[in-house]
């Protein structure tokens, strides 16, 4: 925004905008009499202190219009987040869940096609873990109760032998 | 038109600290002006109070764009006059009156108007503005009541200033042959 005004524009201010008003009376003088006769009083009258209220409306509408406007950025503000963590989430959520249904269908296939080359040792390790997780099973059995319950499900072992093999 | 004042209105509004305070510097500057000619165009007062306040609205939505390269008030002036036509369209479409019923009608209206207070040539002269085309009757009313320069006029409703001459001169020959041909007094 420039502060400047043309060369010798005050010193000659007062005397244009006397040119123009007179210029503008002669031309009416000149070109329309009639109508240089008719009063030039205010016909529009307004109600009593009415540009008092109208300021007032106008600044209580303003702000109604700004609390819209914050309404509508704020929602657009909210969608635009709940879009956000919408997409990122179920990117996250289904992109991990398909990651690793592949991998295990991944280990499926690896397994399937490479039994032969999979050493002996390790399935051995496998199953040797498994046992003792089994035998834990017992631990809480007191004589009796182990030996009832032998005798209940397995009928044609000698209770000693199995006592003295497994145990 | 104040440059000083202007300048300092929109200084005030282009920090957003102090934006309410320049916007209300600025309705109580122009509120007056502003109204005078929007009742000028629609006549009457509940017409322009509709207008005068759209008009204020679309300023302060819109004033954070206003480029200094323009005048501050004949960009309200704009804004005002597109308003004020605006409405006056609209309510023509919904009369659906041909002209002369039109003007007869708007003659009766504003002598019951409470608000309204003219001897018989200025009622004359009314109507004689009246029956001018849109921009002819802007470009009078600017020019005859208002006094505004040319060059402001041109930058409202962005005509060329030797347009604007020959519009008024025009206007005012047809204002002038319609007041000698209605009025007895003279």
């Amino acid at each position: 925004m420039s502060n400047t005004v043309p060369d010798k524009y005050f010193e000659n201010l007062s005397s244009n905008i006397l040119d123009n008003i007179e210029h503008l009376e002669d031309e009416i003088q000149i070109n329309a009499p009639t109508l240089n006769k008719v009063s030039k009083k205010e016909i529009y009258l307004t109600p009593e202190s009415y540009f008092q209220s109208l300021r007032n409306s106008i600044l209580k509408k303003t702000n109604k219009t700004r609390v819209i406007r914050m309404g509508i950025i704020r929602a657009a503000a909210a969608a635009c987040i709940i879009l956000l963590f919408y997409f990122s989430s179920s990117e996250l959520f289904y992109g991990s869940e398909k990651n690793i249904a592949f991998a295990e269908s991944e280990i499926l296939d690896f397994y399937l096609e490479n039994l032969d080359e999979i050493e002996l040792n390790d399935l051995t390790d496998l199953s040797t873990i498994e046992q003792l997780n089994t035998t834990g099973l017992f631990e809480d059995f007191n004589a009796d109760e182990l030996e009832s319950y032998l005798s209940d499900n397995i009928d044609d072992l000698a209770i000693e032998n199995i006592i003295e093999n497994n145990i | 038109m104040n440059d000083s004042e202007d300048h300092k209105i929109l200084e005030l509004i282009s920090i957003d600290k102090s934006f309410d305070k320049g916007f209300e510097m600025l309705v109580v500057q122009y509120q007056e002006r502003l109204y005078w000619h929007i009742r000028r165009i629609v006549h009457f007062h509940e017409d322009a109070d509709d207008v005068v306040q759209n008009t204020f609205i679309k300023v302060f939505k819109h004033i954070k764009s206003f480029k200094s390269q323009s005048k501050l008030y004949t960009w309200l002036y704009r804004i005002a006059s597109n308003e004020a036509i605006t409405f006056l369209n609209k309510r023509n479409k919904t009369l659906h009156q041909n002209f002369d019923n039109k003007n007869l009608d708007l003659e009766q209206k504003l002598k019951s108007d409470p608000y309204f207070d003219a001897d018989e040539a200025q009622l004359k002269l009314l109507m004689a503005i009246e029956l001018l085309p849109e921009k002819q009757k802007l470009v009078f009313n600017m020019r005859y009541y208002d006094e505004m320069p040319y060059e402001d006029i041109s930058a409202i409703l962005e005509v060329s200033k030797g347009a604007l001459k020959a519009s008024f001169h025009h206007a005012m020959k047809k204002v002038e042959l319609y007041l000698k041909q209605n009025i007895d007094y003279v």
